[in-house]
Order: C-alpha cells, then sequence, then structure tokens
C-alpha cells in the first residue's frame, strides 16, 4: 500500500448516498436498465493507472536538452524512427509500433485525490455528484456473459491504494475487486473455489432456498444505497459461482512458466497476465492499479530500480501479447497516473513534485493508429506547445475507441440528466 | 480576535447568526448600485470591493490566476487570501502580453490590462468575465483610477458575514427565492455583498442557487446554500416541504427533547415520521448498536416475552453496563484517534495497550473532557518519580514481551496515554495536529496546512500557530530523563516530558502556540505546560467543535448519518441539517458534566431512534431527517461476530488477552496488510479501516460482490457450518422436533421467531433433504444469507 505525499483522504470513494445525496432510488435504475435494451458491441477494456502520478518527463517526454532540468536518465531509439524513450524502457521501446503517446495532456488537477477522480472518470469532481469509474460505464454498456463480472479490479495486494466508484451509477456497476497478489504462490480469489465436499447442485438448492426466505425486506420500497448494493451483489455472486467461467480465468498458473516469465514475475507484470486471461473470459473492463509513482523524493533510484522495469517489461509484454493473439484488434489499453511531475528538481532529495500542467500518456489497440507520437511539450516539458488535450478529451478518445458515445446522457437516480464526458472531444490525431 | 468573532456569531451555539435588528450599524450602498456608473468619483476598498470581485467573476480560482503557477504569467493568490500580494502582482507589467503594459495602469486606468482582458477588449482565454463599462468594470476601474492602493491598517475589516434570510422555507415554488448576502465591517458600516459573494448549493438537485443570490427549486427537501466573501462563509438552510402530502401529521408522542427537535423540523418539511419500531427491531438494533453483538436465544426470548412497559429503557441501561460496550466503544475510539500500525514499531502489543487503556476509561465512564486529558495532556512521568515510573515501565514491558502476550493492565491504569505522542509517525507536529483536529474536534485540516482552507476560516497561518502546540514535548530516555532523538520505538523507550523545549525551541519562539481562531499562549521556558491551556480551551462550554463532535459522532453511530455530516468535517460551508438538534445535545452533553453514558442513554431512548426502519410515501426519500431508521449494514467486525454467535463457533484471531473470547470487535490490531489467517480477509472485505488516514470515511460499509461470495461460499462460513460443535449439531442432539430447531436458528440469527410461512418452508425444506442435519445446515446457512441479517434495521 503506497501513502502520498499529503497522506491525506485517499477514500474510497465508496460512500454513495451517505455523502452526495446521490445513490438514491437506485432500485428504480436498476429497473430500468433491465428494461433497456442491451445493445452492446465486442469491444474491451484494459486500464492501467500508475497512481501516484508518473514522472513523464523521465519516461515518455524526454527532453534531453533541458539542462538541469533534464533529470539523470538518457533517452533511447525505439523500433520507431525518431521515437525516443527513457533507457529504462527496453521492451517499449521494442514494441513502440503498437501503440501511441500523447505528449500534451493537461490539466490543473494538481492533488492525487481530484486529480485520481479526475483522470479516472474524465470529469472534474464537484460536491453534488459523484461519478462513475470507466470501467462502471463500460460494465453498464457493453454487456458480459452471465457469471462473469463486467468489471474487474486487480488492484494487486491491497485495494487501498485504488480510488474507484461506480457513482451515480450505483454500486450494481462497481467493480469486482480481485484481492490479492496475482503473482503469489497459491493465487486464487476468495470464496470463488467450490469448497471440498460441496457442489453445484447444493449451491442451487440452497439458492431456492434463500430466495423463499429473504422476504423480510421485500415488498417494501426502501430507498437504501447499501440495501440496493447489497442485492445486486448477491445476484451477481450466484452468477459467477453458477458458471466455471470466470474461475478458470483466475487460474492464472495454467499458463505457460515462460509467458508468465516473459509479462515479469513480480505483482505488476501477473497483473497484466491476469488482465488478458480476464478479458478473454468476457470480462469487459480490467482495471489494473499499481502505486509508487508519487516521487518525491529519490525521483532517479525509485524510477530505475523499482518503478520502472517492472512497469516496462509488464505492459511491452501485455501489448505484445494481445496483437499476437489478435485481441489488441477489440481490447483498448489506455495507461496513465493522475498528473505528470515537476520539471524542476526538488531539494528535498532528488525528486519530482506534481505536475499537472503537462503529462503522457498511452493508448493503443481498437484502431488507434500506433507508432505515433501525439503533441509536444515545451524545451522543460512544463507546457504543450502543440493543442493542449484536458483529461476530458483523453476520456472521450477511450470512449470512442471502445465504442462508447461519450455524450451519452444518463440520469442519475434522482432524476438529474448527465452526460458521460460532457466537456470532452475525442483526439483525432489518434486515428488520423 | 476577528477570527473568533466570525466562528461565535455563526457557529457558535445558536448556530443562527444573531439578528441583525439590535445592530446601529450604518448601512452603505452595494457595490453594484455605487459603481453602477462610470461617472461615480467613489475609490472602492481593496479587500472590500476588488479582492471579492475576482472571487466572483472565478479569476483566482485555482482553475485559472489562483493555481500556482498562475496562468499566462499572471498569478492571484488562491480564493484571494493574501491581498497584498495581489496588488502587487497587478501593479507589475505583464510581460506574456503583447505591449507589456501594466496591469494596472495608474496614468491611463482605460487602458489596464485587468479591465481590457476581462471585458474581452483584449484576448482572454478566460473569456468575458464582465462588460464594458457595467459596475464591475468600473468598480476596477476606479480603483486603478484611485491610485491602486491597499492600506491594511486603515481598511474596513469583515467582522461578520450573513446570508439573509437564514432559514429559507419555500411553501410556493412558483414564487421567485433568493437570498442577500449582508456583511458587516468593523468600521461601523453595513453593505449588501450579493453583487460581490461567491454562492453555491450543498445539494443543487434540490435547490440551486445563481451568482444573484437567486434559488431555483428543484425538489422535496433540504439542503444549505453557502456564501463565501472576503473570507467570510456563511449559510442558509433552504427548505423546500413536501407539496403533495395532506395527510395530518401523525401522533409523534416525544420520549424526550431530542423527538422535539426533529418533529419540530419534520413538520417543517411536511415529512411524516415512520412508525415506532417493533420489539423484535429495537432489541436487535439496540444489541448490535451499543455493544456490536448479537443478543444469544435466552435474551432474544426473554426480552421480547417482557410485558413491563419500560423493558426498552431497561434494557438500554443494562447494555451501556456490560463489558461489551467498553469493547465496542473502545474500538470505535481507536478508530477515531487513530490506534494504527504506526504508532510503534511492535504495533501488535501496544495496539491493544491503547485500546485497553481506553477500556479503562470508558468501563469508568469517565468524563469525556477527563478522557481527552489523557490525550491532549499525556506525560510518561504523570508527576511521578522517575524510579515510580520506571517500575511501571518494567511491569508493563514484562507483561507483553512475546508475542502473545497482553498487558494485565497496568498501563490501563495510567491517567494519560503518553504512546498518543510517543508514536512514531505522529511525533511530527502536523500529524499530531491533523489527528488531534479530526479526533477531537471534528475538522479537517489539511487544506489549512498548504493554504487558507476555502470553506471555513481556518488560515495557513492559524495552522501553524496551531502546530506549536504540537512542539511543547521532547522525548527522553527514560532511565536518565536526558533527551535524545530516538525516533520513536514506544512507550518506555523514550518518555514524553511536557514543557520543556527541545529541537523545536526555535520554531516555537518565533511562533508561539496559538489556540484556533482565539489567543496566542505565550511560551514561558520551565512555565506551565501549555498544552493543558489547549485542553482547557477545549473542554470550554464555548467551544464551538469539542463537545458537538463527539455527540454528532455518537449520532452518525446511532443515525447512520450526522446532524453534520459527514461528521468528522466540521465546517462553515457544510452546516447542521438540524442545527438546534446538536445545539441542544451539546448543551445537555456539558450540563452532564460530558457523561458520555448519558449522552447515549438520550439518543437510544428517543422515539427517533426507536423508529421503524419502513418508510411511508412522505419519507421514502429523506436521508438526513431521521424520518424513519436508517438501514445500515453492520461494520466488519460486528458481521463477523454475528456470524460466530449465529453458528455457535468462534473465531479463530489468535490468542487473545484473557476475557474476551475470540471477538472480533474489540480488536486491537487492525490488518497490517491484506491476510488470509486470522480472520484478516474478512475485516478486509467488510471495510474495516486501517486506521492510517485521519478520516472517518476510512471504515467503508460499501457492498460488493466479495461480500456477497464470502457470505455464501466461502471456506470460513462453511467450515463453521459444519463444525460439530457448533450451535446446529447440539441442537439437533438436544430435540428430535425440527420446528423447535428452526425457532432457535431463527432467535439466535435474527433474533426473532420464524413467521409461519418461514417456518412452514424451512420445516419443508428439511423433510425433503437428503438427511435432517444437511437440511439444517441449508436452513441456518439462508439466515446469514437474508439481507435482514447483514443489515441493522
Amino acid at each position: 500500500m503506497h501513502k502520498y505525499c499529503d497522506g491525506i483522504t485517499r477514500r474510497n470513494v465508496l460512500q454513495i448516498g451517505a455523502a452526495g445525496g446521490v445513490g438514491l432510488g437506485l432500485a428504480n435504475l436498476l429497473h430500468l436498465d433491465a428494461a433497456e435494451d442491451s445493445k452492446t458491441n465486442d469491444r474491451n477494456a484494459i486500464l492501467i493507472f500508475l497512481t501516484g502520478g508518473q514522472s513523464h518527463i523521465d519516461t515518455w517526454d524526454m527532453k534531453p536538452d533541458a539542462g538541469e532540468t533534464k533529470g539523470e536518465f538518457e533517452s533511447i531509439d525505439t523500433i520507431v524512427p525518431g521515437f525516443r524513450v527513457c533507457e529504462h524502457m527496453p521492451y517499449l521501446a521494442k514494441q513502440a509500433d503498437k501503440y501511441a503517446i500523447v505528449r500534451s495532456v493537461s490539466h490543473t488537477q494538481g492533488a492525487h485525490s481530484p486529480g485520481q477522480r479526475y483522470l479516472q472518470t474524465g470529469n472534474r469532481q464537484i460536491p453534488s455528484l459523484a461519478y462513475p469509474d470507466y470501467g462502471a460505464v463500460v460494465a453498464k454498456e457493453h454487456r458480459a456473459p452471465k457469471g462473469v463480472p463486467p468489471y474487474v479490479l486487480v488492484p494487486g495486494g491491497g485495494s487501498n491504494s485504488a480510488t474507484y466508484s461506480s457513482g451515480y451509477l450505483g454500486v450494481a456497476h462497481g467493480p469486482f475487486a480481485a484481492l490479492g497478489d496475482p503473482n503469489a504462490k497459491d493465487y486464487s480469489v476468495r470464496a470463488l473455489a467450490t469448497p471440498a465436499g460441496s457442489s453445484l447442485a447444493a449451491l442451487e438448492s440452497r439458492h431456492k432456498l434463500l430466495a423463499r426466505v429473504d422476504t423480510a425486506f421485500s415488498g417494501v420500497d426502501v430507498q437504501n444505497a447499501e440495501l440496493t448494493g447489497m442485492n445486486s451483489s448477491y445476484e451477481q455472486a450466484f452468477e459467477i459461482l453458477l458458471s466455471e467461467r470466470i474461475l478458470t480465468a483466475f487460474q492464472i498458473d495454467k499458463e505457460s512458466l515462460s509467458l508468465r516469465e516473459r509479462y515479469g514475475r513480480n505483482t505488476f507484470g501477473q497483473q497484466c497476465l491476469l488482465a488478458r486471461r480476464l478479458v478473454e473470459a468476457g470480462t469487459r473492463c480490467v482495471s489494473i492499479y499499481t502505486g509508487g509513482w508519487d516521487t518525491h523524493q529519490n525521483n532517479f533510484t525509485e524510477l530505475k530500480n523499482q518503478l520502472l522495469p517492472p512497469w516496462d517489461q509488464g505492459l511491452a509484454a501485455l501489448i505484445e501479447d494481445l496483437h499476437g493473439r489478435s485481441l489488441l484488434e477489440n481490447t483498448v489499453v489506455w495507461c496513465t497516473g493522475e498528473f505528470g511531475r515537476t520539471p524542476k528538481i526538488n531539494d528535498m532529495g532528488a525528486g519530482r513534485d506534481h505536475w499537472a500542467r503537462a503529462m503522457s500518456m498511452l493508448f493503443a489497440g481498437c484502431g488507434i493508429k500506433s507508432g505515433n507520437v501525439i503533441g509536444e511539450t515545451d524545451t522543460t516539458a512544463s507546457e504543450p506547445v502543440s493543442t493542449p488535450y484536458s483529461p476530458d478529451d483523453a476520456a472521450a478518445s477511450f470512449y470512442k475507441a471502445i465504442g462508447i458515445d461519450n455524450h451519452k446522457e444518463y440520469h442519475t437516480p434522482d432524476g438529474r440528466p448527465v452526460m458521460i464526458v460532457k466537456n470532452g472531444t475525442p483526439i483525432d490525431e489518434l486515428w488520423n | 480576535m476577528r477570527v473568533w468573532l466570525i466562528l461565535k456569531f455563526t457557529l457558535a451555539f445558536s448556530f443562527i447568526a444573531a439578528s441583525s435588528s439590535a445592530d446601529d450599524a450604518k448601512t452603505v450602498a452595494s457595490a453594484d448600485a455605487r459603481w453602477a456608473s462610470s461617472e461615480t468619483n467613489e475609490i472602492p476598498e481593496f479587500r472590500r470591493h476588488v479582492v471579492p470581485l475576482f472571487s466572483k467573476l472565478g479569476c483566482n480560482m485555482r482553475s485559472c490566476h489562483g493555481s500556482f503557477q498562475g496562468q499566462n504569467g499572471f498569478r492571484l493568490s488562491l480564493f484571494g487570501f493574501e491581498p497584498e500580494l495581489d496588488r502587487q502582482e497587478l501593479l507589475e507589467a505583464d510581460e506574456l502580453s503583447e505591449g507589456g503594459g501594466p496591469r494596472a495602469n495608474l496614468a491611463m486606468p482605460a487602458d489596464s490590462l485587468v479591465l481590457r482582458k476581462p471585458s474581452s477588449e483584449d484576448e482572454h482565454e478566460g473569456g468575458q468575465r464582465m462588460k464594458i463599462a457595467g459596475w464591475e468594470y468600473n468598480v476596477f476601474r476606479a480603483w486603478i483610477a484611485g491610485g491602486a492602493k491597499f492600506d491594511p491598517e486603515n481598511e474596513s475589516n469583515l467582522v461578520r458575514l450573513e446570508l439573509q434570510p437564514a432559514e429559507l422555507v419555500v411553501t410556493d415554488r412558483n414564487q421567485a427565492q433568493r437570498v442577500r448576502a449582508v456583511a458587516w465591517f468593523d468600521d461601523g458600516t453595513t453593505e449588501d455583498v450579493t453583487a460581490l459573494a461567491a454562492f453555491s448549493s450543498n445539494d443543487d438537485s434540490i435547490a440551486a442557487v445563481e451568482p444573484d443570490g437567486a434559488i431555483r427549486i428543484e425538489r422535496t427537501g433540504d439542503t444549505s446554500v453557502i456564501a463565501q466573501y472576503a473570507g467570510g462563509v456563511a449559510s442558509c438552510q433552504v427548505l423546500v416541504p413536501a407539496a403533495d402530502n395532506r395527510d395530518v401529521f401523525p401522533a409523534f408522542p416525544h420520549h424526550n427533547r431530542i423527538d422535539e427537535f426533529v418533529s419540530a423540523k419534520l413538520r417543517k418539511l411536511n415529512i411524516h415520521p415512520s412508525e415506532l419500531g417493533s420489539d423484535e427491531d429495537f432489541l436487535r438494533r439496540v444489541y448490535l448498536d451499543v455493544i456490536g453483538t448479537l443478543p444469544t436465544p435466552d435474551e432474544a426470548r426473554a426480552f421480547l416475552a417482557d410485558r413491563d412497559p419500560e423493558k426498552r429503557q431497561t434494557l438500554i441501561d443494562q447494555l451501556l453496563d456490560r463489558p461489551e460496550y467498553a469493547m465496542y466503544w473502545g474500538m470505535k475510539f481507536s478508530d477515531w484517534t487513530g490506534n494504527s500500525k504506526y504508532i510503534s514499531r511492535n504495533p501488535q502489543q501496544w495496539n491493544w495497550v491503547w485500546q485497553q487503556w481506553i477500556e479503562e476509561k470508558l468501563t469508568r465512564n469517565v468524563s469525556y473532557d477527563e478522557f481527552v486529558y489523557g490525550f491532549i495532556c499525556a506525560t510518561s512521568l504523570e508527576g511521578r518519580s522517575r524510579k515510580d515510573f520506571l517500575d511501571e515501565k518494567r511491569t508493563v514491558l514484562n507483561n507483553i514481551a512475546g508475542r502473545y502476550n497482553y498487558d494485565d493492565g497496568t498501563y490501563a491504569k495510567r491517567r494519560t496515554l503518553d504512546l498518543y505522542w510517543i508514536n512514531v509517525e505522529r511525533r511530527k507536529p502536523e500529524t499530531l495536529l491533523l489527528q488531534t483536529a479530526n479526533s477531537f474536534l471534528g475538522l479537517r485540516l489539511e487544506c489549512a496546512q498548504c493554504h487558507n482552507h476555502p470553506f471555513d476560516r481556518w488560515t495557513q497561518k492559524d495552522f501553524e500557530g496551531f502546530k506549536s502546540f504540537f512542539m511543547l514535548t521532547r522525548y527522553c530516555d527514560p532511565e536518565t530523563g536526558n533527551e535524545e532523538n530516538t525516533n520513536g520505538r514506544g512507550y518506555g523507550v523514550e518518555d514524553v516530558q511536557a514543557g520543556v523545549l527541545s529541537r523545536f525551541a526555535n520554531t516555537v519562539k518565533q511562533t508561539p502556540p496559538k489556540l484556533l481562531g482565539d489567543e496566542v499562549v505565550p511560551y514561558i521556558e520551565g512555565g506551565e505546560d501549555g498544552r493543558v491551556r489547549l485542553w482547557e480551551w477545549m473542554r470550554s462550554p464555548d467551544n464551538p467543535y469539542f463537545a458537538p463532535a463527539i455527540v454528532n459522532r455518537l449520532w452518525d453511530h446511532y443515525f447512520g448519518v450526522g446532524i453534520v455530516a459527514p461528521a468528522d468535517d466540521f465546517n462553515l460551508g457544510n452546516p447542521p441539517s438540524n442545527p438546534k438538534l446538536l445545539s441542544w445535545l451539546t448543551r445537555d452533553f456539558i450540563e452532564h458534566s460530558f457523561d458520555l453514558k448519558h449522552v447515549h442513554r438520550t439518543m437510544l431512548n428517543s422515539r427517533t431512534y426507536q423508529l421503524s426502519w419502513k418508510p411511508n410515501d412522505s419519507n421514502r426519500f429523506d436521508t438526513r431527517n431521521f424520518s424513519h431508521a436508517k438501514l445500515r449494514r453492520m461494520p466488519a467486525e460486528v458481521l463477523i461476530d454475528a456470524i460466530a454467535h449465529s453458528t455457535g463457533v468462534s473465531n479463530n484471531l489468535g490468542r487473545l488477552p484473557e476475557g474476551r473470547g475470540q471477538r472480533a470487535v474489540g480488536q486491537a490490531s487492525p490488518p497490517v496488510r491484506y491476510s488470509v489467517r486470522s480472520g484478516g480477509y474478512p475485516m478486509q472485505v467488510f471495510g474495516r479501516p486501517a486506521r492510517e488516514k485521519t478520516c472517518d470515511c476510512e471504515r467503508s460499509n460499501e457492498p460488493s460482490v466479495a461480500q456477497a461470495l464470502y457470505l455464501v461460499n466461502d471456506e470460513e462460513i462453511l467450515t463453521k457450518l459444519n463444525d460439530p460443535n457448533g450451535r446446529l449439531p447440539q441442537l439437533l442432539n438436544s430435540t428430535e422436533d425440527n420446528g423447535q430447531v428452526i425457532k432457535e436458528l431463527y432467535l439466535a440469527a435474527l433474533s426473532r421467531f420464524p413467521t409461519d410461512e418461514e417456518l412452514r418452508i424451512q420445516s419443508e425444506y428439511v423433510e425433503q433433504a437428503s438427511s435432517r442435519a444437511g437440511g439444517m445446515r441449508d436452513v441456518l446457512w439462508s439466515l446469514l444469507n437474508v439481507r435482514e441479517f447483514v443489515f441493522i434495521h
């Protein structure tokens, strides 16, 4: 679990209803959902969130001539002519023809919590409304096969570094959090395995009994987000347990040892591999969280020794593997943190601080033009000199890639109309 | 002093600003009228008119020029908290603009960039913010023409900001509604500052507010509209009564004063309370809420059969006297005071010492102010000789040596918890400050650490002054009493001494301790412990935070939502939903000498607490007026114990201190990491906090699929169901009567008898099952999985 510099409210933004007055009448929402004609397509998403804020100037947006602010790293060639990346990203350099980088994203939310929610929803936070994660929207728009959770969170180790919320969509569209370290020896996701001595038939029999006796709260219209959430959690739990599909996906040790090595035998590498398995099983959006990027101190040693190697190897292996299996055609991969980091190297011990005015992100798959570097920042990577793109634009691009209209309007449980991402326009250069 | 005055007026126990009629202040015309014409010769004041206009027009927001980097080379202080800096910035030339003219051109005011840009005469990335020759334009122009002056000594200061009306009850939704912001200044004038104030609504799905103070009603309910002006914050409660509810307000016999304040508010909103809850609901609710455990089948049977009309009252008294009360509330206070893995390098043992210290105080029901003294004014020696202290220390260390050894209560008998100060992480003064402000004052001061608090009075200066209270200790070698800097390894390794300056000496001399919004406490070397003054200030009956914070937290626990919500976020922009209720509870608490159990008792005995969870048509959407009991998922620890209780199979939490059984409630050590051992998994999945953040929000009651999967199919649950020593096998052995067994199981898990229908379904199920034991096991499984089980209702 990673702590940030400010040490404050990194709550899982989960208090739906209690906090913002939203989340009322979820029951109605669910009814609406059920009645909706579910048109869906075959596109999926793997989101990789670099919690804490990755330094753009030491990764995707190197500035060899920036003098004092350049930092300790040198750049290397990628297989795409003219596109150079950090020397500690050799694996990604080799896959550079399979993804696109946007270097000109800029915003103003320079604190972790608001920055994260902004980058995880495409909407700036406002007090009266909680916006849903991308995964929650995808879960609502793109149906998963029965028994497969449409939105799976792979926090890798603990859930506390992950801020996630299904916001006004309600907990019914929230993530299934697969706790635990997929790199651990006997990795299994709790309560999914059928215990010894039990059987599916026994479970079905219990399920039927439960339906008949769980009546105390029936017939009373209680507007309570926790209750509605529990109802839908139970529904999904039974669907998951009564199908085999997802159980198999979590059996990561069915992969060959060589492939597991290729992703890297560390938490992040195996998170990536698990994400691929889940998408194959029918999950529509997998969100991976990987922390530690808040490098106020020892930016260079942390990046070089701890952060970049597993990230580089795992992400490159994921993209290559998806490509090799033709999964990249219908799976969008998006990797971003909440902001970039200051060009200025601070005096507190070779660190870089929060910097939202410029950041870089990676997109791949679903027809996004690969080998493509979009946008440019000034000589110190402080600000875009090309057209700046907002996180809203990045979110709109993500939704375009996955086939969801970012201007689609939902109604919150209390009847308020709200667009998925109102202010964003897809970044054209990702396709043209 | 100014800050304190504002506080007293807006937040003190009336919670309603003093009536303006009593004032004899001279009223001056509002800015939009005074500067309506460009001909006026009047010169506006910088802090009073110009800076607020930057806020009103959105110039000094974080997303614009208020950002730390500024915008296009022009930087304003965030929300206008530093007027002098803003003025200097205005007088500077703008190098990024064409021609590089000054932002405020004294020679030719009309050429000032600060006029040309926001009026879109020149290109402005932020768009047009005002019209040429409009009143806002005229204010800026007149100020520049007057020499662009700022004289902080002679300009008027805001002493009070009010929204009028303070409460707006909207009976006719078609009629236009608006609020006015009125400001009082120390020069004896008062001014309508509606045009200068920035407005916001805490819930614009109920009532939204326009920049001119007009209120737009959206639906039934109530919320607060907030105005911010010149660093002042004021609020107006907007109530939108249900229009279509014509029924007569139901009979609502008051049990105590709480019901009076609750029903008064409900009447205003035309919302009807639900009926009094059933005995079964009350029984289960009060057990789970007060002692975090379910009644045994015998206790349930006895209570339900009891005909005494006073039986609810009697039960409340009994529960408050049980040892589990101290365990459960010890856990709550451990949450609130941050009993985390950071308190020592050896947290396993010391978390227990901390928990036991709290439990000892709660068992004796020491007054709350005395309890808090133990945190705020802690020392290791507590005025005793070093030898006595060392004797105590050796005993404690000896007791807790080894992984599964626990103190015998030696430490718990101490008056003060020096662990609070010794604590590895907390010995940083700012961490201790944030923890103390949150734990005992219900404040979140994180904002003020870096810049002035946007929704409250707290400035960075307030923060720095308050921080000095947490620099008045030094850490010493216990054997010698000599100061050392050993980075805190827990009680006994260092001792905490008060009133002696150490490594912070210079800081404290420069910035003497200053009470929040109140006076400076001079530091005298070798003098009295300054922390005692802090404590006295906290417990003073006038303190607007100390008593309300704990009363509100208790309310939040029993009703699922605080009167101030979130419960630990008191600020001027977050007013209480029922100010009179909170102020009465506070006063009553103080009048009863900070007696915690008295507050518990008052809340529990109220009709409001005992209402049914079943809503009616008028209160279904009410979430903040306590019209019906809120369904609340059990906290992680309570749920884990309820499962153990229902199955009759105890948890497996390792060896615990004596007399606690295997209860998860009152477990001192929060899970250090996600772990499948020792009950760690359900703790995690059901949202037990690690107590690492100074925020009550760290505990989560949000449902998830993983929770349902745990209850349905986790091996831990299935093992308990199959345990040969569990409740079920014993019942099966004791009687052949299936109905009898089913009734006992319902009493154990749901604290009630099954209905005839339930009894029939469950009996049939058992009869058709391949074995009686197997069928009954499924019956018990079903009782752990009905929604009624996991919810406090």
